[in-house]
């Protein structure tokens, strides 16, 4: 075969590939329909959706974002009708509180930890929201789960990390604690032809949590504990803190230690659990210098519901969910007003 | 340096483009230059190790032909033998024999934890073979140090072989042949279909089958069962995808490394498995390991016998750990057995099925293709099932804990994977799919269909017409669909090639 036959093949594959690539971007950006962020109560990423968490809100001049990133509590495990959570709740009790106009985005996910939800706090403060609420308790940032690599399968945060404006809040040890160096996984965030893959062939497991409710509410009594916080899991508070506010200094944040069932929960899991808002105040107070974390607010609602408005330790039941968008929307209602 | 890492796509096309100008000892220096920076890239005080066994067996092969006297050629041979092994032996089993001996005998002694070099495994019984035949007068050695370094060191096959032996490849180092356009082509299709297999059959199928094996105990026998099948074509597809890729690396420089690869689930029995599967290292086992033993030459108990021990070698090669080699000692039964069986079964043919013909052995076609008959299913299947039992050990991981302690054994693991099958566990045989969706299950099953079907129509040699094909513009197209298809099913996490952890 002469030289020019391999110019040719080369040519050939190259031309085939740029055509399959500019179908697979207007496929994506034109035909498909993509998940919001905004309008979906249940965080459509969670489903492998590759939301990549849509471009920031365009808001009418008196509308204001509030976007709450928290674990399967936030996500409904347990709850059918995804209208019941509080997430959905909440933009109605602000309204009856004067806080009206307000669009609540619920990013979170089951299964969320500490890595996660500092790659997703990078992102939030890139859509400039009015406030930012991290819904939480010790387990995400337990020894037990911050030396585990980012959970890739059951959302795509994972790949999020690659997008450059949430990569470059992200300091240089997270991303090799947690091997977000991978050339496939970057590949992915760059290539239209990747992300039609992986929206159609990746799989969409409910492993950690389904998103419509298979609830199994099979809640044992002093069953559910966590490991402490180690020295890994205080630092991955702590650069949630300042990845939050790295885009605006004076971003709002609020962090709640999350609701917890008492009566299922073990007495040392408990403990542990009542000390976290103590360990984020820790925290915080240590980066008290920088102007950065002005905004920031640590609430306690560990203790806020008895155990019988719980279906498990960590997630609430249906009045649960009504009284704790209650809670909240006095508490955020307040911070917006005043903004 | 990974095959399938941004570095070697890099890498590569470099390594090729400069060695396509150079000639003589420039070109062995360069190749030589190329493949440390490939070896060393991840761990650079590794090369030493390269460099080491290089330099040993180099002098020790002169010595050997050199002395004329039994003792002094014994003796060059032995140092070859002890610092190649006791190179493996201690960077690969000398944590896990402390261990075992600990475990044993409450010995109390130290368990070192050393990195192991990737591809030791590799290159030892490579340069070993070298030695060994100047010893045995097969060939004479080579007085060029250059042409020695690179066949050690030669970097596409050097971290997961072929295990190439000085006969095939280094008159072709010596004196590399003109490469030519074909060459180039054929290299490229071959290293592009090694990458679809690895990136989108092997790590998609490895994606679903490592989670389920990871906690068998979470899942139903039929997960457990669709998992370790998936792992049979994970562990095939990712190992011969490496082959793939290194035969197509060298053939893009115009050299011709040996096959590792014949189709092997084709195999009526045993034996055929082991000259279709793994074949440089079966191979190696045979000429260096059984034959020194005796063979099939001493009856039929000593046959039995070194059948066993050069599997139970050959499980042990694979790993330091027990379940490597329960899954050598298994292959070894199956060894045993079949030899057996195939002394027996003309005797027993005769006296009760006369009129039925031999069904003798053919010798395996060189492409590995194998001409389909009905009556070749059960003995297809048959072996396939026997395999397959030994990947349950193969694939049972270890759960390491924090600090590195063991709470879980390979073994333990792969029990809890065959009671999961094979016996009454609580999640029982049947059942919904545990954390997945049906669509996602049915996307598995469809995935591993197609690899399996892939499978056995190129080893019945359907569609091998399509390998003449020189249409630059088909070939073109072929490769954009292999690109194509590896983009849009990259699997979820790509991991490393299975066989680099040996």
């Amino acid at each position: 075969m002469k030289r020019l036959a391999l110019l040719k093949a080369g040519a050939t594959c190259l031309l085939v590939l740029i055509v399959a690539e500019a179908v697979a971007y207007v496929a994506l950006n034109a035909w498909i329909p993509q998940p919001h962020c905004y309008q979906a109560v249940r965080n459509p990423n969670a489903r492998r959706n590759w939301v990549r968490y849509t471009e920031p809100l365009d808001r009418e001049h008196d509308q204001k974002l509030v976007i709450i990133i928290s674990n399967s509590q936030g996500f409904g495990r347990e709850i059918e009708n995804e209208t019941d959570l509080y997430t959905a709740l909440l933009p109605q009790e602000l309204a009856a509180r004067n806080a009206s106009n307000v669009v609540v985005a619920n990013w979170s996910a089951g299964g969320m930890g500490g890595p996660e939800m500092v790659i997703l706090a990078a992102r939030a403060a890139e859509h400039n929201p009015d406030l930012i609420v991290f819904v939480s308790h010790t387990r995400p940032f337990s020894r037990g789960r911050v030396h585990d690599p980012i959970s890739f399968f059951n959302t795509d945060i994972s790949e999020l990390v690659y997008l450059p404006d949430v990569r470059n809040r992200l300091p240089e040890k997270f991303l090799n604690q947690y091997e977000a160096n991978d050339h496939a996984d970057a590949l992915k965030t760059r290539l239209s032809l990747a992300q039609l893959g992986t929206r159609w062939f990746e799989p969409r497991g409910d492993r950690w949590f389904p998103d419509i409710a298979k609830p199994h509410r099979a809640a044992k009594d002093k069953a559910y504990g966590t490991p402490k916080l180690d020295k890994t899991g205080r630092w991955l508070l702590a650069q949630t803190m300042r990845v939050a506010t790295a885009k605006r200094k004076n971003q709002s944040v609020l962090w709640v230690s999350m609701p917890l069932g008492k009566r299922y929960c073990t007495p040392g899991g408990w403990e542990t659990f009542a000390r976290f808002p103590d360990e984020l105040n820790e925290q915080l107070h240590k980066q008290i210098g920088d102007t950065a974390q002005v905004n920031t607010q640590v609430l306690d609602a560990t203790d806020l519901l008895p155990s019988n408005q719980f279906y498990t330790a960590a997630h609430m039941n249906e009045e649960g969910h009504a009284a704790f968008a209650q809670w909240l929307a006095a508490l955020i209602g307040e911070a917006l007003i005043a903004e | 340096m990974l095959f399938n890492s941004l570095e070697f796509l890099i890498f590569a096309p470099i390594a090729l483009a400069v060695s396509a100008l150079l000639r003589g000892w420039l070109l062995k220096v360069w190749l030589i230059a190329a493949s440390y920076v490939f070896y060393g890239w991840a761990q650079p005080s590794f090369c030493l190790l390269l460099l080491v066994s290089t330099a040993v067996d180099f002098v020790a092969a002169q010595g050997v032909d050199r002395f004329k006297k039994a003792w002094p050629r014994r003796f060059c041979l032995l140092a070859s033998i002890a610092t190649n092994l006791g190179l493996l032996g201690y960077f690969k089993y000398a944590g896990f024999f402390a261990e075992s001996i600990n475990a044993l005998t409450d010995a109390g002694l130290p368990v070192p934890h050393i990195l192991l070099p990737a591809g030791i495994s590799f290159y030892t019984f490579q340069t070993l073979s070298y030695t060994v035949d100047v010893y045995r007068g097969k060939l004479k050695p080579t007085k060029n140090f250059l042409t020695m370094a690179l066949y050690v060191s030669f970097f596409p096959q050097l971290v997961a072989g072929p295990i190439e032996r000085a006969g095939h490849l280094m008159g072709q180092l010596d004196s590399p042949p003109n490469r030519t356009q074909e060459d180039v082509l054929a290299g490229i299709t071959r290293i592009l279909w090694g990458l679809m297999k690895k990136v989108v059959f092997a790590d998609w199928l490895s994606f679903y089958s490592k989670q389920i094996l990871a906690t068998p105990e979470n899942f139903h026998g039929w997960e457990l069962t669709l998992a370790v099948t998936c792992f049979a074509y994970v562990i095939y597809l990712d190992f011969s995808a490496y082959s793939d890729i290194a035969i197509g690396l060298a053939r893009c420089m115009g050299i011709r490394l040996r096959e590792n690869f014949k189709h092997p689930y084709i195999a009526r029995n045993v034996s055929e498995f082991w000259r279709r599967w793994h074949i440089s290292l079966s191979e190696w086992l045979r000429d260096y390991l059984y034959f020194p033993l005796g063979g099939s030459r001493k009856g039929h108990a000593r046959t039995s016998l070194n059948l066993v021990v050069v599997m139970f070698l050959g499980g042990l090669w694979h790993g330091a750990d027990w379940r490597f080699v329960l899954w050598g000692l298994w292959h070894g039964l199956g060894l045993l057995i079949y030899h057996t069986w195939s002394r027996a079964w003309p005797r027993l043919r005769g006296k009760l099925l006369p009129r039925l013909k031999p069904n003798n052995d053919r010798p395996i076609d060189p492409d590995g293709f194998a001409s389909f008959r009905i009556r070749d299913v059960p003995a297809v299947a048959l072996t396939f099932a026997f395999v397959w039992i030994s990947w349950i050990p193969f694939a049972a991981q270890p759960i390491i804990g924090p600090k590195g302690r063991v709470e879980q054994t390979g073994l333990q693991t792969a029990q809890k994977i065959f009671d999961g099958i094979f016996t009454t566990t609580d999640k029982g045989f049947f059942g919904n799919p545990t954390g997945w969706e049906i669509v996602d299950v049915l996307r598995v099953v469809i995935v591993l269909t197609i690899a399996v079907l892939a499978h056995y129509t190129r080893a019945l040699g359907i569609g091998r017409g399509l390998a003449s094909i020189r249409n630059p513009y088909i070939i073109g197209l072929f490769w954009a669909i292999v690109v194509i298809t590896s983009v849009l099913l990259l699997a979820p996490a790509s991991d490393r090639f299975i066989y680099f952890q040996f």
